[in-house]
């Protein structure tokens, strides 16, 4: 069960398969997303409506972390990291349709969001170090010191890829990032995320209200939830 | 008929009134839970190894309280003018002086200090809290925060809350400081008491009480507005059309609050 590329290039060889992002039963009003895993390197495509793809995505933030209402977790051997942890979030990364940047700060700030509440400062100087490399793969290098502002999707779409290759991310979790993106753009943010997926081998597991599939990934798992409301259409909530 | 009319109407006030309760109760019951979330964060202290939130506590206080500060010490000027004058031609009608330290001590440092600068903080940083975490929650940014682990409590309730704290308290010593000053120069300029007995009648009351009361009003105060303005910024949700509903809701609940603890506070001095 591993992300199998276009080109046919299989992701996920001789990985880690120890390492596994599990969730509960998730309900809201709209249905109900069964329990299941992946395994790093492996790849899971889940078609579900917009409510149910952001009741996903809410239940890996929880405000009260316990073990008990953990409802995502990653499974690492013999020890749990719970979604809310500051450990969970180190390992998987989040790619979320335009929710990649915050309008306030600079680009260079954005890129390194993840590391803005990191008390290790050693961790901080080697993302720092690592900034303008990967800003250059995105194509941000020249707008490293601008105030993020309003900005497309696309450029909410390569700031989380950029937090995924900073924290090197075990898991990404994406949710519909694809929808809006002009073909050209949708092309051009295709090639990196191939590139960071050859490159990190991470789980992936996509999130989308349509049955297609995302970036030309063909991914082996598959699922399908029912949702009992129409409106299952990407946008419409 | 009438008396059908009459039930319908009760039942809707008696709806109405229900529903009111539950919004204050449900209004409380988050705003504690923001409370617990702040102070766990705050007594902590890991934010104060993480340099981009000692940024942020910084700018927070810079923006409320150094950026107040020229407002604070005009208002006192003025403030401080006019009160300690009309305190001292009062004492001097009723013939006792001891009346201007009494009324300075418990109404201008006790009561209108800390009231002007929450009022000041308020209007000023309050509304600009509202409406920057409100247009975060319109733009979906309160999930990039929590998608790279960022702590909501942490990254901005935190640092504004201690600025409202901080700001609070040196702001009201600033303006109780420039009014009793302003006022006692004053007085001694337009000859209704020469300044050394104006000093002289100030230290005769007050003391340690006036600094404990101080201390709680201008640090309690702001740091209840700002739970509440936090509060009604987080509940813009996706609607921007919430964010001028919100700002309102904001401060005049603030107010009341404020109102409320004033009053709480002169009910319990009664009892002990």
């Amino acid at each position: 069960m591993m992300v199998q590329l276009e080109s046919g290039v299989k992701a996920g060889s001789a990985l880690n398969t120890s390492v596994h992002l599990c969730w509960r039963d998730i309900e809201n009003e709209s249905g109900e997303i069964p329990a299941g895993y992946i395994a790093q390197g492996e790849g899971m495509h889940i078609t579900l409506n917009y409510p149910m793809q952001f009741a996903f995505v809410n239940s890996c933030f929880p405000r009260f972390v316990t073990r008990e209402g953990a409802k995502v977790w990653l499974q690492k051997q013999d020890q749990q990291l719970f979604a809310g942890e500051c450990e969970f979030t180190q390992h998987v990364a989040f790619v979320l349709r335009h929710k990649g940047l915050m309008a306030n700060l600079s680009m260079r700030e954005n890129l390194m969001l993840p590391f803005a509440c990191e008390a290790d400062q050693q961790k901080v100087a080697m993302a720092k170090e690592k900034l303008p490399q990967v800003a250059e793969f995105l194509g941000l290098e020249k707008q490293l010191e601008r105030q993020a502002g309003e900005r497309s999707p696309y450029t909410h779409a390569l700031v989380s890829l950029g937090h995924c290759l900073l924290k090197q991310a075990s898991f990404m979790v994406v949710q519909e990032v694809d929808f809006g993106l002009s073909s050209e753009r949708l092309q051009l943010f295709r090639d990196k995320l191939l590139q960071v997926i050859q490159g990190l081998q991470p789980g992936i597991l996509y999130l989308s209200a349509s049955n297609e599939n995302p970036f030309g990934l063909q991914f082996e798992k598959h699922w399908t939830v029912d949702s009992d409301q129409t409106d299952g259409v990407s946008g419409i909530w | 008929m009438i008396r059908v009319l009459n039930i319908s109407h009760i039942n809707q006030l008696a709806e109405r009134l229900g529903a009111s309760v539950f919004d204050v109760w449900h209004a409380m019951v988050r705003q504690l839970t923001n409370v617990l979330l702040v102070f766990r964060v705050l007594l902590g202290f890991q934010w104060l190894s993480k340099p981009a939130v000692v940024q942020v506590v910084v700018k927070q206080i810079y923006f409320s309280g150094i950026m107040n500060l020229m407002w604070v010490v005009i208002l006192a000027m003025s403030v401080g003018a006019l009160m300690v004058y009309s305190l001292v031609t009062f004492a001097r009608q009723v013939g006792d002086m001891s009346w201007v330290s009494v009324m300075i001590h418990s109404l201008l440092i006790q009561e209108v200090a800390p009231f002007i600068v929450v009022l000041l903080l308020l209007t000023r940083s309050g509304v600009a809290i509202v409406t920057e975490i409100g247009s975060m929650h319109v733009r979906g940014e309160h999930m990039t925060l929590q998608s790279v682990g960022a702590s909501i409590e942490e990254f901005l309730f935190l640092p504004r809350l201690i600025a409202f704290a901080l700001s609070g308290l040196i702001l009201t010593l600033v303006f109780a400081s420039v009014s009793v000053w302003v006022g006692g120069v004053i007085v001694s300029l337009s000859k209704l008491m020469p300044l050394s007995e104006y000093l002289f009648q100030l230290n005769q009351y007050g003391g340690l009480a006036t600094l404990f009361v101080v201390l709680i009003k201008s640090t309690v105060y702001p740091m209840v507005t700002c739970i509440i303005l936090l509060d009604q910024g987080s509940r813009v949700g996706i609607d921007p059309n919430q964010l001028p509903v919100r700002t309102t809701t904001g401060v005049y609940s603030s107010l009341v609050a404020v109102f409320f603890l004033e009053v709480t506070w002169i009910v319990a001095g009664l009892f002990v």
